[in-house]
């Protein structure tokens, strides 16, 4: 075994937890709880609010109600991690917390478990039920709690064949058909259990009144009937949402029994997944979501427009993120995991290298945020097509949609479209400008109080910008241009175009020019007038060349430019001001993606940080939330 | 980049109870905000209406009110390019611009938020308005991203009665009442009316 295997055995196996997590959830939360409070202190942590909302989701509390949280009061071990677990089935979607534990007692008290409060003896430990059907699980030796919850429960039982599985009342039981339904052992996904006998008694009631409260042919329906069936069909949602908790109320304690069971952590579940990594060991959070085929996680409106109940993702795919602390930065690292078709599609797609000569108009000083990307048109326009395929395979019109992307395929000249635009493009935030525009004002009359509408003028401020995209058919470009020149929706002044926007509610106008096969949208016309003159824009940096270069899309954000600006030209602004004064103490915001080689595609986004005393993430999280406006 | 807008809501009472009433928006200095955000679909988990949906709403409000016994000479005014909106009508009696406005509240669910009505009374010569502020738009106004409510921070609620009949006294401090005394206005912070209902309340007595 090599040093590096060994290594990366030892760096895996020694992710443990020990608390029992459920198999196949699609998504998985990890709270580095000992190197969370590697940087914060407790106390800390309960001002802030963004951590606050973060551990009232961890706690499955409602943000809409109130919830009184301190770490140091919660009886929670900041020894251990925690996790968070989603897993989406056909009936349900549950949440799963679990939590390692210094205080058991502290705990139950903080998610209102009352002292003396009934709980069920459950294996091995202590099942209590908490509010909104959620239960709590913690075991003897109290050194963890499961927390469990459900929803989605409003549509399992649309399935009238689920719901007579389970005993569940019908939503309208007004019927000539027999009411005897025959209860059978589920085959559910979930659960294979025997309906509560409470279900199945409760379900024959109601029927049994039902029937008698409907009306004869012809006979005339007093109001005293009408009320009576209403209060009555008020009885049957009633009783059927009870039956439904009770059903939902049982597969939850199979859920959990079967992951007491098993008695696999959470890490043990993720490496399950394929080709999963574990992030570094100074990884505060990490974000894991599970795509393969899995539904589309939307309103059931949009599969019922779309006709299709699952729309699969390709198998094997894969996310994660993971925020980490450096010593002077902050890093979101992704990760994504893709099957063989979209790594080969993707690498083909993302095959070439910035174009060099949109360098020589970047400006690193000057320009306040810069991005660049780089695609091989042609191959993007020949892999498009099977992309979409394989995404629509499962739609109702899937055969028309694939037979139209053939035809689509055929029609499209993916040399021609090429050869228009190359692929290569650079998005340069360059400046932000006072605009001043006129608005309607009422003054009042002192004397009557008439009003009369007063034009003022108003300063706002706006984002100045330039957009490069290359082409090989300059001349077809120009010929875009002044067909627009002609139809009048362009003007023409010295060899730049501008989109006539006097009237526009933006406040912006659009200049388009052609240079050297390089074509430039933006949004001043002195900087395209510098640019034609030949007048040097950029300044560049090998590293900054090297870094746009080096990746498929790159860029930068220079908080301290923006600052600057802002200061400069914006300073009556105050709100602007505000967050200038935020931006200057933040270094340079990087981003950048990866090109696919394998299966794996990566991006990150380092957020450099002028910190001294604290942490790079305290220090942020202190700028972030005071830019929040109170 | 600070935003505001001004809502106007303007009576003229004579001594027999009729009138003309018009209500108006103003958002002419947020327009360039306005316009980006009519862009969306929907903003803060609200739909955002099209232009041409505000202009049918305007219009389906004026066809209501021209049906209505005892109201006319109805007014539409739209100005899309400053988002100034307005609806005027006359009324034989106040009594039925209660029952038109109760309709309108209703139709687009405005009293899950505020409502107010008026109340003349022509023998004491006394009016007053009073109005309610809902919790639900307490609770909707909190659900707001710091961001929104600092939009919302320079908003202007204005409110104009205009009487034939100078004004004896008024309940509210800090109304002004004009130097002829037949005219009051009060102008409040949109937010500030939402937490304090009292300051959206009337009482006038006229001589």
């Amino acid at each position: 075994m090599s040093i590096a295997t060994l290594f990366l055995a030892t760096a895996v196996g020694a992710q443990q937890s020990a608390i029992p997590a459920p198999k196949g959830a699609q998504q998985v939360l990890v709270y580095q709880f000992p190197e969370i409070f590697r940087h914060f202190a407790p106390e800390r942590l309960d001002m802030s609010e963004t951590a606050n909302s973060m551990l009232r989701y961890l706690l499955m509390q409602n943000r809409y109600y109130d919830f009184e949280f301190e770490f140091s009061n919660s009886g929670i071990s900041s020894q251990s991690p925690a996790f968070s677990h989603h897993l989406y089935t056909d009936s349900l979607e549950y949440s799963c917390s679990l939590i390692p534990l210094e205080d058991a007692e502290q705990f139950k008290k903080l998610i209102g478990i009352l002292p003396g409060q009934q709980a069920e003896d459950f294996s091995g430990g202590k099942l209590h039920s908490l509010e909104f059907g959620s239960i709590a699980y913690i075991p003897n030796n109290q050194s963890y709690a499961i927390l469990m919850g459900y929803s989605g429960s409003y549509k399992a039982f649309n399935d009238e064949s689920r719901a007579e599985r389970w005993g569940v009342s019908k939503l309208w039981p007004y019927s000539d058909e027999e009411t005897a339904w025959p209860i059978e052992v589920s085959a559910d996904s979930v659960v294979a259990l025997e309906p509560p006998a409470e279900a199945l008694i409760a379900a024959d009631d109601v029927v049994a009144v039902a029937v008698d409260a409907t009306p004869v042919e012809g006979e005339q329906v007093s109001d005293d009937d009408m009320s009576r069936v209403s209060v009555e069909v008020e009885d049957i949602y009633a009783v059927r949402e009870k039956e439904i908790d009770s059903v939902c109320q049982i597969w939850m304690r199979q859920l959990l029994e079967s992951m007491l069971k098993e008695s696999k952590d959470s890490y043990a579940r993720l490496r399950e997944w394929k080709d999963i990594k574990f992030p570094p060991a100074n990884a505060l959070v990490t974000g894991y979501f599970d795509f393969k085929a899995q539904r589309l996680l939307g309103p059931d409106w949009v599969r019922s427009l779309l006709g299709v109940d699952d729309i699969p993702f390709a198998s094997e795919e894969w996310m994660q993120f993971s925020l980490l602390n450096e010593p002077h930065a902050v890093e979101l690292r992704m990760e994504s995991h893709v099957a063989p078709s979209t790594a080969k599609a993707t690498s083909r797609i993302f095959g070439r290298k910035l174009n060099r000569k949109m360098l020589h108009y970047i400006n690193v000083d000057k320009d306040i945020s810069v991005g660049a990307y780089a695609i091989n048109t042609r191959r993007y326009l020949e892999e498009v097509p099977e992309i979409f395929k394989t995404a629509y395979a499962t739609f109702r019109d899937a055969e028309e949609i694939d037979l139209a992307l053939d035809l689509l395929a055929i029609a499209l000249d993916e040399k021609a479209i090429d050869k228009l635009v190359r692929g290569s493009g650079v998005f340069i935030f360059s400046d932000i400008q006072p605009k001043t525009y006129t608005a309607v004002k009422y003054n009042w009359d002192a004397e009557n109080f008439e009003s009369t509408e007063e034009e003022i003028t108003q300063t706002t401020s706006m984002p100045e910008f330039i957009y490069i995209f290359d082409t090989k058919d300059a001349a077809t470009v120009r010929k875009i241009l002044e067909y627009g020149r002609k139809r009048e929706g362009l003007s023409y002044r010295d060899g730049i175009y501008m989109l006539d926007r006097s009237g526009s509610m933006e406040g912006m106008e659009l200049y388009f020019t052609v240079k050297k096969n390089l074509v430039f949208i933006a949004t001043n016309r002195k900087e395209l007038e510098q640019i034609r003159a030949g007048k040097r824009r950029g300044k560049m940096t090998c590293a900054k060349r090297r870094f746009l270069r080096k990746h498929v899309a790159a860029g930068w954000f220079n908080s301290k430019r923006m600052a600057e600006v802002i200061t400069i030209k914006n300073s009556d602004d105050t709100d602007l001001s505000r967050i200038a004064i935020k931006m200057n103490l933040l270094g340079p915001i990087n981003f950048s993606y990866d090109r696919s080689r394998t299966q794996t595609q990566k991006g990150r986004i380092i957020i450099h940080t002028d910190n001294q005393d604290t942490a790079a993430i305290d220090y942020l999280l202190h700028i972030f939330e005071d830019l929040k406006f109170k | 980049m600070s935003s505001c807008f001004e809502t106007v809501e303007e009576l003229d009472l004579r001594s027999d109870g009729s009138g003309k009433m018009t209500l108006s928006f103003n958002g002419s200095e947020s327009k360039l905000k306005i316009a980006s955000l009519m862009k969306m679909k929907f903003v803060s988990g609200y739909k955002v209406p099209s232009n041409q949906e505000i202009s049918n709403e305007l219009h389906n409000i004026a066809a209501y009110l021209r049906s209505q016994p005892g109201l006319s000479n109805v007014q539409v005014k739209q100005d899309f390019s400053e988002y100034i909106f307005s609806i005027s009508f006359s009324f034989n009696d106040i009594a039925l611009v209660n029952k038109a406005l109760e309709h309108i509240w209703e139709k687009y669910n405005i009293t899950a938020f505020q409502a107010f009505s008026y109340n003349y009374n022509k023998s004491a010569k006394t009016f007053a308005k009073t109005s309610k502020v809902a919790a639900e738009a307490r609770r909707a106004y909190e659900k707001l991203s710091d961001d929104d409510k600092h939009s919302l921070r320079n908003a202007i609620y204005t409110t104009v009665y205009r009487f034939d009949s100078p004004i004896k006294s008024t309940g509210d401090a800090k109304a002004k009442i004009s130097p002829s005394r037949k005219a009051l206005m009060q102008q409040i912070k949109f937010v500030d009316a939402l937490h304090t209902a009292a300051l959206m309340q009337q009482s006038v007595k006229l001589q």
